[in-house]
């Protein structure tokens, strides 16, 4: 039993890894989650439900240790930020886009991005999961996961469209 | 002019997220404006190259501290899975405490072992497995970009440096197909980390942008 869990858990540990880089914005501090987050698994492993997905068992672990951790550190606003603002987002002036994102510019846009667009953004558009299983993961209803992932894509679009830099308007808050 | 479509009814369709009706009504609406495809093809070019720049983790090989703290948070469960075992077994029989406390550790110890050894097994199964995955979706994103760019006769290659597989893709004609749609034949050569494999296919381009292997024609691998 504990065997088979610790081989799907190897198997998944690179796309943990890419998703906690990606979500502290430091390969250490990404390393740092993925590891507590593996430590974390491993001892409530009772918890989880054999036949349901251990890499959404495992994602939200690692986002609620790192909410913890960025609450513990006093990060303001990520709880508060007003990211649900329900405008209606009408397709408008958008302009032709072929610039290339460069590495630098991505990994600052996505350290921008309020916390909780940032984890529904990686969940659906890099680790490929569904709504329904983001909306399991984060605790949110589904309408929530649309609104939070369409603000964090049409900034990402505007980002390219603007060659890297970001649009303030955006719905960004300043880092402290 | 239809009513314009917000962007997060773009969004959920880009994601696959509609159903049959709304899909059906989002792609109607695409058929003829102009501004809501662009908007589908930014969102399409912008996951993927979000996709792109995070994907460094998945080429290099997980630190060894997080395989350590895996195997000794697994031996810490085996082990208090023994202990409470031997509590149990010591209910009925008080006697020998040292011989039960030396088979404990015993099996502690036997059980760092196991899963030090199965661990690393498991940890090159695990990198192989990952490392074909990761074959296997460079062939098909290529694939896509060769269809959607390349021009026909001319290869597209992809490499995989984690796993040292390689291949190259080249469009051979391009048709419309009764539907209307456009379809390409295509070669692919690619020769993985233990045989080569060539395919010969004829795929076309769906409403939503995404060009879908209709026909395979298996190659000699």
């Amino acid at each position: 039993m504990d065997e088979a869990i610790r081989r799907e858990m190897l198997v998944l540990l690179p796309r943990l890894r890419r998703f906690a880089h990606a979500l502290t914005g430091s390969a250490d501090d990404g390393d740092d989650l993925v590891q507590a987050t593996c430590e974390r698994a491993i001892r409530h492993i009772d918890k989880w439900q054999p036949g349901t997905r251990l890499d959404s068992w495992m994602f939200r672990i690692a986002r609620n240790l790192n909410l913890n951790n960025l609450r513990a550190r006093g990060v303001r606003g990520e709880h508060l930020a007003p990211v649900d603002a329900e405008e209606h987002l009408a397709v408008d002036g958008v302009r032709a886009m072929e610039s290339q994102l460069t590495l630098g510019a991505v990994r600052r846009f996505i350290a921008a991005l309020p916390e909780q667009q940032r984890s529904v953004l990686l969940l659906v558009c890099v680790e490929g999961l569904s709504y329904k299983e983001v909306s399991a993961i984060l605790e949110l209803p589904i309408g929530t996961v649309t609104s939070r992932l369409a603000r964090a894509r049409i900034t990402l679009k505007a980002l390219m469209e603007g060659g890297g830099t970001v649009p303030a308007e955006a719905g960004m808050e300043a880092g402290p | 002019m239809t009513a314009p479509i917000e962007v997060e009814t773009l969004v959920a369709y880009v994601d696959g997220e509609l159903d049959e009706t709304e899909r059906r009504r989002v792609e109607e609406v695409l058929d003829t404006d102009e501004e809501a495809r662009q908007v589908v093809r930014d969102l399409r070019v912008g996951a993927a190259q979000l996709r792109a720049v995070l994907d460094e983790p998945l080429r290099e090989p997980v630190p060894e501290r997080i395989h350590a703290a895996i195997d000794r948070a697994f031996a810490e469960r085996a082990g208090a899975a023994a202990r409470s075992d031997r509590r149990r077994r010591s209910w009925g029989r008080r006697a020998a405490p040292l011989l039960a406390a030396s088979v404990a550790a015993l099996a502690v110890g036997l059980g760092g072992g196991y899963y030090l050894g199965v661990g690393r097994l498991s940890d090159r199964l695990a990198r192989l497995e990952a490392a074909r995955l990761e074959d296997r979706a460079l062939l098909e994103q290529t694939v896509s970009r060769a269809l959607e760019k390349q021009l026909s006769g001319v290869a597209v290659d992809w490499r995989n440096p984690n796993s040292g597989s390689y291949g190259t893709v080249t469009p051979v004609r391009t048709f419309r197909n009764a539907d209307g749609q456009w379809c390409r034949e295509y070669a692919a050569a690619s020769w993985l980390h233990d045989r080569r494999e060539s395919r010969r296919a004829i795929a076309c381009r769906e409403a939503d942008g995404v060009w879908r292997t209709r026909i395979e024609i298996a190659g000699e691998s």
